[in-house]
């Protein structure tokens, strides 16, 4: 969780301040935000046990995921769409993990929700990812036609953003401390 | 109608379907998961429950086997001695009847724990005994229909007589109770079993909610040898288990995956 916060925020930096335009080495920075999160989520979900019994499943979407960046970053013009299909798939990706991750947190949990690091967290990436794979899926439309509710739409995401990042800053919060440690 | 708000209908209805699509994936999974740690719960209460039965199993046995022939031999041996005076004597015999007690109520504490009758004659017997060693100086009258079940395995006797167990003593102590009535009979492959008190009964759902120990047991044990349980009951209104069962474990509606008997 906190890696996932860690190089959210390195790229972040990287793109809001070193790199404009472009991104690094011509990559744009949303992708590389995207795939860095698509594989830390993928890994989270391994370590809480998503993929418990098939595993093959967590195989088949990290080869799709890195596919898909692949593709879209060396051969852009084999997927010829007005949006990034990678981004697409990637934040539908996550957005279903980070269901399958909070469910499966939600039975056994002692806390309330509101005190709880993994519910805040999923609940995080469930309202940005789902609004940035929205976004992303109409923003070819949106684009051609009318511009404008494009421009409201991210705002709109600038300001769901917020939110999302008061969530992971509680959830973080609400980390207990380890002041414990066992060794076997 | 324009293109323009043709593309903003379209965008509307993915964008529906999309969050639609994942709103129900969320609750399926919820719905899931829940089922799924349920079984957790459940399988982690089995093997509790059987570990338990196990333990007293070998406690049962190592009091009647090991302990009992100690206190003969003890018993074997004072009677060798020969005491001189009378205070010796009187001593002597104090002992002798320390231990014939002590001997005595190993051996009840050994049945109790496992009671032999449930093998023998089957879970009615059992708890006919039972209610007899428990029901002394109470103002209780208990009637129980004393039944044979030839086809029910042991490991399902000994748990079906460890709900009505349970259910009996709940009687005792909690409802107070006069009359306590136990009607049993074999329809085809199910055996019906009904319990009846007059006592002062419960709230089931607070008793639910606050998840007592005895109630979880029964409600537990139920659903391992798929015994279907309705409980009647109500605050002054005296309760009622109803309890349904296949005799044979190939009827076994539901939780039939159990692996069968414990160890021994």
């Amino acid at each position: 969780m906190l890696m996932f916060f860690g190089i959210s925020f390195i790229i972040g930096l990287s793109g809001s301040f070193l790199y404009s335009g472009p991104g690094i080495h011509g990559i744009k920075s949303e992708l590389l935000q995207s795939l860095a999160a698509a594989l830390l989520i993928l890994r989270q979900a391994r370590i809480w046990k998503v993929f418990e019994g098939r595993l093959y499943l967590n195989f088949i979407l990290l080869c799709l995921i890195i596919a898909l960046f692949i593709i879209e970053v060396v051969f852009p013009e084999l997927l010829a769409v007005r949006s990034s299909v990678f981004m697409v798939f990637s934040s539908f990706t996550i957005t279903l993990l980070a269901i399958e991750m909070m469910n499966r947190n939600l039975p056994q949990s002692r806390v309330p929700f509101w005190r709880n690091p993994v519910f805040l967290f999923c609940a995080g990436l469930i309202f940005q990812y789902t609004l940035l794979g929205l976004i992303e899926l109409f923003a070819g439309t949106l684009r051609d036609s009318i511009p404008a509710v494009l421009t409201k739409t991210y705002y709109f995401y600038a300001g769901i953003s917020i939110l999302v990042q008061l969530l992971y800053i509680r959830s973080v919060l609400c980390i207990p401390a380890k002041d414990k440690y066992y060794s076997y | 109608m324009h293109t323009s708000e043709g593309q903003i209908l379209f965008i509307l209805t993915g964008a529906t379907l999309i969050v639609g699509g994942l709103i129900g994936y969320f609750l399926v999974s919820l719905a899931r998961q829940f089922e799924r740690y349920r079984h957790q719960q459940d399988g982690y209460n089995r093997n509790k429950l059987d570990a338990l039965e196990q333990e007293r199993r070998v406690i049962s046995a190592d009091l009647h086997d090991d302990i009992g022939p100690l206190l003969s031999a003890a018993l074997l041996k004072l009677s060798t001695v020969n005491p001189e005076g009378a205070r010796e004597k009187e001593f002597l015999q104090q002992a002798d009847a320390h231990i014939r007690e002590i001997y005595t109520r190993i051996r009840e504490l050994s049945v109790q724990m496992v009671p032999r009758a449930i093998e023998k004659k089957g879970p009615f017997y059992a708890l006919d005994e039972f209610a007899e060693s428990c029901l002394v100086g109470q103002d209780l009258r208990v009637d129980i229909t004393l039944l044979t079940c030839p086809g029910l395995s042991e490991y399902r006797s000994l748990h079906l007589f460890r709900m009505l167990q349970e259910i009996l003593h709940n009687t005792i102590k909690h409802a107070g109770a006069r009359e306590f009535s136990l009607d049993a009979r074999i329809e085809g492959p199910e055996l019906f079993i009904e319990t009846r008190d007059d006592g002062r009964g419960f709230d089931l759902a607070a008793a639910q909610e606050k998840g007592g120990l005895g109630l979880q047991n029964i409600l537990v044990r139920a659903r391992m040898i798929g015994v279907k349980l309705e409980i009647t009951t109500s605050p002054g209104t005296g309760t009622c288990y109803s309890i349904q069962l296949p005799i044979n474990e190939e009827h076994t509606t539901h939780d039939s995956s159990h692996p069968g008997h414990p160890g021994r």
